[in-house]
């Protein structure tokens, strides 16, 4: 018992050694990245022993450490909630981060502010350890604006290029859309409940109305991009490769869906906000998988993806299968940090080159790296016993036997077959066919940083899976029998994605470029959507505050009316009272009639 | 029957500078001018003021000698504007004397225009000097005489303002 | 132009504004003032030219139609009253003509057009003639018989006057013709005060002439005539440059300075007066004055124009003219604001 807790802390509290270290004058002899990545594997590896022990006997705990504050009733402690979700993600994150970390130390080597990246990096790994093994709200919260903050450090890393800079932006501004739906929440919690605990709220879950549980939706659809928010996702690929990969994979975008995952027991009986979280899930889940259809940045296809796998899971939670999309959170981890990587390592040997248009041939020149990526795709995609399949495959076919939306149902079906179609597309173009990059390339991957991570997350993307799926705590069971058409309707989907993919790949591979119609347009320009929320809107908006604004207050107000049209006035009494003064005719003019008027009306 | 020979006669001296300034041809303005000028200078003597009537048309007589050379040689062309060769003129001529007729008409069924005095204290060219006993003096002469004796300043300033005012036309015409 | 012509004219000037003022006799005012008015003709075309031929030409109609609406008022006042004295009419008819053959030769607001075309036509020296002596003697006589005139037709052609004036030199890059608008307004404002305090409109014409002297003497230092030249002025003479808008802040009236001490005045002895409205509106059309007043200083003084090498050496050429008068004229128009408890006693 005391093992469980005490390795838990220790692995928690050895990811903050760092921290401290980075500011005082680190040992010369020692490079400050394979330090931190030797303490993440370190940390990963003690993390195994409360894994193994929740795995073996099913142990869960709670360890209140240190009350913080009373605010009238309300008390807020320090405490870490030690069950299935936090402790397993915990091994997971740590996993893939280590790798990352590895991962990074290539890509970023000639940075010249590595250790600040690489200290960034950690600290947004703390910030996600802080918001899953958070037993309260307001430790969650904390959790919550660290990742938040970090992800719009590190977006923004290359800080001169004003892309990185605006997709950073753009990062941190839908994310606090988002947070007002988690600080609603926990205003409500504290007006109504007095209570932060997660178990206090729990016990209370009766007394929910719909605002704390809207507010959480909105949490998570900030948080995780799901439709409406997510068009920061995408921009965020700006960041460096290791970011994506960090941030897709087990912190930032997943942190929406734990969200709604760590507060399933309020939102588990309410049938509308699980209605609402499905057809949000299955609507961002289409959307995003054709908007990846027709990307032709590498990262970009792989974001979507994310943004598409997220939608999956705010499905599962939509249909009260919140272990589930747990399951999924964990099993895209591995095999999305790996996607990043391999195209990292893609995009680093082809001279930051993204386009997969002048990318292929690949496959002969990193053979590694291709099979990694093949690997990852298939995963993604579902194929049978790869870590994807374990999650994927239960998550259809609990939907498809469950009494839920149909329209969703089909949608989440169409999406699933677009992952194989995108997925085929990436391979296909990056990794087949004849080179199209430029000639004089300096090909390599045989860097052990490079190999390893990707090797290590290889078999986590093959292995993984079963392992963790075969530990799934029964508590919420998808149904085990079905009709056989049922069981198998992921894989025809995913098949039937796949070859419909293949074949129009390769029919279109030898057509002439037609001009894009306006269906390819809706999906390359994202449906719209950036320029509709990001240019239209607020520049409507922009545009009727101005007009109000300036033109019928400044503009009508304080500057025609008054300064102007007294201008103007006197400006128009001017020309016309002292233009052509040199006719002798019109002094007497105006003699003769300023005589008789004065005289008229005086006498 | 005087009165209405004066009457005439000033009817006359309207019509004299209402055809001078209907501006026709200088020669036509020069003549009326000196025609309604003389006419003035009868209706001064005929009111009485027998020297200033006298002062005044031998003045005007040096004066307008001058002019009327002036406007005569100035009017080169061959047909001089006269008052019935423009529609405007001749109409403005018209108009003017269908004015002064309307006044006169006023005047003499009527018996009374006023616009600040009445036009019928006319004739005070003559004043008495009863503690002297000398009884109706013509007021011209005594004007005159008054000029000279107490009033000497303004002859002075008179003449130097005739002195001035030949200088300054003398300077102005032979520019600098 | 030799001396002795150019004694008697300026004598003729001189003595004929003097008559005008020294005389209690109607005629001889008259005479005064016909004097001045024919003086000032070859002072006017001083420099013979077409433009200050017409100049003349123009100042003397309007100033020979004035001087005979004068005499019809003369000779009516005295056919009426039978004296020569000058008593106050009590005809409203004979009054008004009077006042407003008198506003003709002042140049206020109706009868104003002849003052900038005159103005621009003669030389900055005859200008400041124009603008300051000659409007001695026809303020004078209405000093004198103002309170048998109209109020209400003196105050709206006064107020006319100063927003006409105001008007006019919006539209001026000519500085002699800014300054007759500017003449015209001040003008307005002495025959507006004219009926409450014609004390005060004394002591507005004295102040008034001492800053157009100024001003005029410090354009002609350099001959300035237009925005543009005046522009230059600090590349010749920065401290002139200065100078200049300090005396353009005194003459737009200007709190500290010596300008603002007869508005001060004017408005406050219309305000014991009960009048509230006439002031406003009076000094909210003074801002049109300011304001050209200011757009003029902003040009010279406030805003380096930009000039070529060349001109950035004419500093270093001494002026020939030495205006001797210039320093206590700018002194006395600028600084006189303390003095106003003196000055007031004058009423």
């Amino acid at each position: 018992m005391n093992l469980y807790i005490s390795s838990f802390i220790m692995s928690l509290l050895l990811l903050t050694t760092p921290i401290p270290l980075s500011s005082i004058n680190f040992p010369k002899n020692t490079s400050y990245p394979s330090y931190v990545k030797s303490i993440i594997s370190l940390s990963f590896f003690i993390s195994l022993i409360p894994t193994t022990m929740l795995l073996l006997s099913n142990q869960e705990a709670v360890i209140s450490n240190w009350n913080w504050m009373h605010i009238q009733t309300l008390s807020i402690n320090m405490s870490f909630k030690l069950d299935y979700f936090s402790v397993t993600f915990m091994s997971v994150a740590l996993f893939v981060t280590w790798s990352i970390m590895e991962f990074s130390m290539w890509y970023m080597h000639s940075d010249p502010d590595m250790n600040k990246f690489i200290k960034y990096l950690l600290l947004f790994l703390i910030t996600m350890m802080i918001l899953v093994t958070a037993n309260n709200a307001m430790q969650l919260f904390i959790g919550w604006e660290g990742v938040g903050i970090m992800s719009f450090l590190l977006i923004g890393w290359w800080l001169s290029r004003s892309d990185a800079n605006t997709a950073a932006l753009q990062a941190i501004l839908y994310n606090r859309i988002g947070d007002i739906g988690f600080i609603i929440s926990m205003v409500w919690f504290m007006t109504n409940l007095s209570s932060w605990e997660m178990q206090q709220l729990f016990i209370m879950q009766d007394e929910m109305n719909y605002i704390p549980l809207l507010g959480l939706l909105l949490a998570a659809t900030g948080k995780s991009a799901q439709f409406g928010l997510h068009p920061w996702l995408p921009s965020a690929m700006e960041g460096p490769t290791p970011v994506s990969a960090l941030l897709h994979s087990s912190t930032m975008v997943v942190a929406g869906i734990f969200l709604m995952i760590r507060f399933y027991p309020l939102i588990q009986h309410n049938q509308t906000i699980l209605t609402m979280s499905m057809c949000l899930g299955a609507t961002t889940t289409l959307f995003t998988a054709l908007c990846a259809l027709t990307q032709n940045d590498i990262k970009k296809i792989i974001a979507f993806s994310t943004s598409s796998q997220l939608g999956l899971m705010m499905v599962t939670i939509g249909i009260n299968q919140p272990h589930l999309a747990f399951l999924h959170i964990c099993m895209h981890a591995f095999f999305k940090a790996m996607l990043f990587m391999c195209a990292g390592s893609i995009i680093h040997n082809l001279n930051n080159e993204q386009d997969i248009r002048k990318m292929g041939g690949l496959f002969k020149m990193l053979p590694f790296t291709s099979s990694s990526l093949i690997i990852g795709s298939l995963a993604l995609t579902g194929m049978p016993f790869l870590t994807g399949f374990y999650s994927k495959d239960l998550i259809i076919e609990s939907a498809n036997s469950s009494y839920i939306n149909a329209w969703a149902l089909l949608i989440t079906l169409i999406a699933t077959s677009l992952t194989a179609v995108y997925s085929s597309r990436i391979v296909f173009y990056a990794l087949l066919d004849h080179p199209r990059s430029t000639t004089t390339l300096n090909i390599n991957e045989n860097n052990p940083l490079l190999i390893n991570p990707i090797k290590r997350l290889a078999m986590g993307s093959i292995l993984a899976g079963f392992i963790i799926s075969n530990n799934i705590p029964p508590t919420s069971i998808p149904q085990m029998t079905m009709p056989t058409y049922i069981k198998l309707s992921t894989l025809m989907v995913t098949a039937l994605g796949l070859m419909t993919a293949m074949e129009l790949i390769i029919m279109s591979h030898y057509l002439k470029n037609k001009y894009p119609n306006k269906l390819f347009n809706f999906s390359n320009m994202l449906g719209y959507f950036t320029p509709t929320a990001h240019r239209f809107m607020p520049y409507k908006k922009l545009m009727m505050s101005q007009n109000l604004a300036s033109s019928s207050m400044d503009a009508i107000w304080l500057e025609k009316s008054a300064p102007k049209n007294v201008s103007d006035i006197q400006y128009t009494a001017s020309m016309f009272t002292s233009n052509q003064t040199g006719l002798i005719k019109l002094y007497f003019l105006s003699f003769l009639l300023s005589f008789m008027v004065a005289l008229i009306l005086s006498t | 029957m005087t009165l209405n020979v004066y009457y005439f006669l000033s009817i006359l001296f309207v019509i004299g500078c209402v055809g001078f300034s209907v501006k026709p041809s200088p020669i036509y303005g020069g003549l009326s001018l000196i025609v309604s000028g003389a006419l003035g200078c009868v209706i001064i003597l005929g009111y009485g003021g027998s020297f200033l009537g006298l002062m005044v048309f031998l003045v005007f007589l040096g004066g307008m000698m001058v002019v009327f050379g002036y406007t005569t040689a100035m009017s080169m062309e061959q047909y001089p504007e006269s008052w019935v060769s423009n529609v405007a003129v001749w109409s403005v001529m018209l108009f003017s004397l269908f004015m002064e007729g309307l006044l006169s008409y006023v005047w003499l069924n009527y018996d009374y225009v006023e616009v600040i005095v009445q036009f019928n204290n006319m004739g005070e060219w003559v004043i008495y000097d009863g503690e002297g006993g000398v009884g109706y003096l013509s007021e011209g002469p005594t004007g005159v005489g008054a000029i000279y004796s107490y009033n000497y300043w303004l002859m002075f300033v008179a003449g130097w303002s005739l002195f001035a005012g030949i200088l300054i036309t003398m300077q102005i015409i032979r520019g600098n | 132009m030799n001396l002795i012509s150019n004694s008697v004219i300026y004598l003729t000037l001189i003595s004929g504004t003097l008559i005008t003022l020294t005389s209690s006799h109607w005629l001889l005012m008259w005479a005064g003032l016909e004097m001045s008015m024919f003086a000032m003709i070859p002072i006017l075309t001083h420099k013979t030219s077409p433009r200050s031929t017409e100049a003349a030409t123009k100042y003397f109609l309007v100033q020979a139609t004035a001087s005979m609406m004068f005499m019809m008022t003369i000779i009516y006042s005295v056919a009426l009253s039978g004296q020569w004295a000058i008593m106050h009419s009590q005809n409203q008819t004979i009054s008004s003509i009077l006042m407003l053959s008198l506003m003709m030769k002042l140049g206020l607001a109706p009868f104003h057009l002849w003052v900038p075309e005159v103005t621009q036509g003669a030389n900055l020296w005859s200008g400041m003639i124009l603008l300051t002596w000659q409007k001695i003697a026809p303020l004078s006589i209405m000093y004198q018989a103002y309170s048998s005139a109209n109020q209400t037709m003196i105050i709206s052609f006064s107020l006319l006057s100063i927003l006409l004036g105001g008007w006019g030199g919006l539209n001026q890059t000519q500085l002699r013709k800014i300054l007759a608008y500017s003449s015209i307004s001040h003008m307005g404002w002495m025959t507006t005060v004219m009926c409450f305090n014609p004390s005060i409109m004394h002591l507005n014409l004295l102040i008034y002439i001492m800053l157009t002297l100024s001003m005029f003497s410090m354009l002609s230092i350099n001959t300035n005539t237009t925005t543009l030249s005046l522009s230059h002025l600090w590349n010749i003479s920065p401290i002139l440059a200065n100078t200049i808008l300090i005396i353009l802040l005194s003459l737009g009236g200007l709190p500290p300075l010596t300008g603002f001490m007869p508005k001060w005045m004017i408005i406050t002895e219309m305000t014991k007066n009960q009048s509230i409205i006439l002031p406003t509106l009076m000094a909210m059309m003074a801002l049109l004055n300011l304001f050209f007043y200011m757009r003029l200083a902003y040009s010279t003084s406030l805003t380096l124009f930009p000039s070529t090498n060349n001109l950035k050496m004419k500093w270093y050429i001494q002026n020939t003219k030495m205006p001797y008068l210039l320093p206590p004229l700018i002194i006395v128009s600028t600084l006189m604001l303390p003095l106003s408890p003196m000055m007031t006693t004058l009423e």
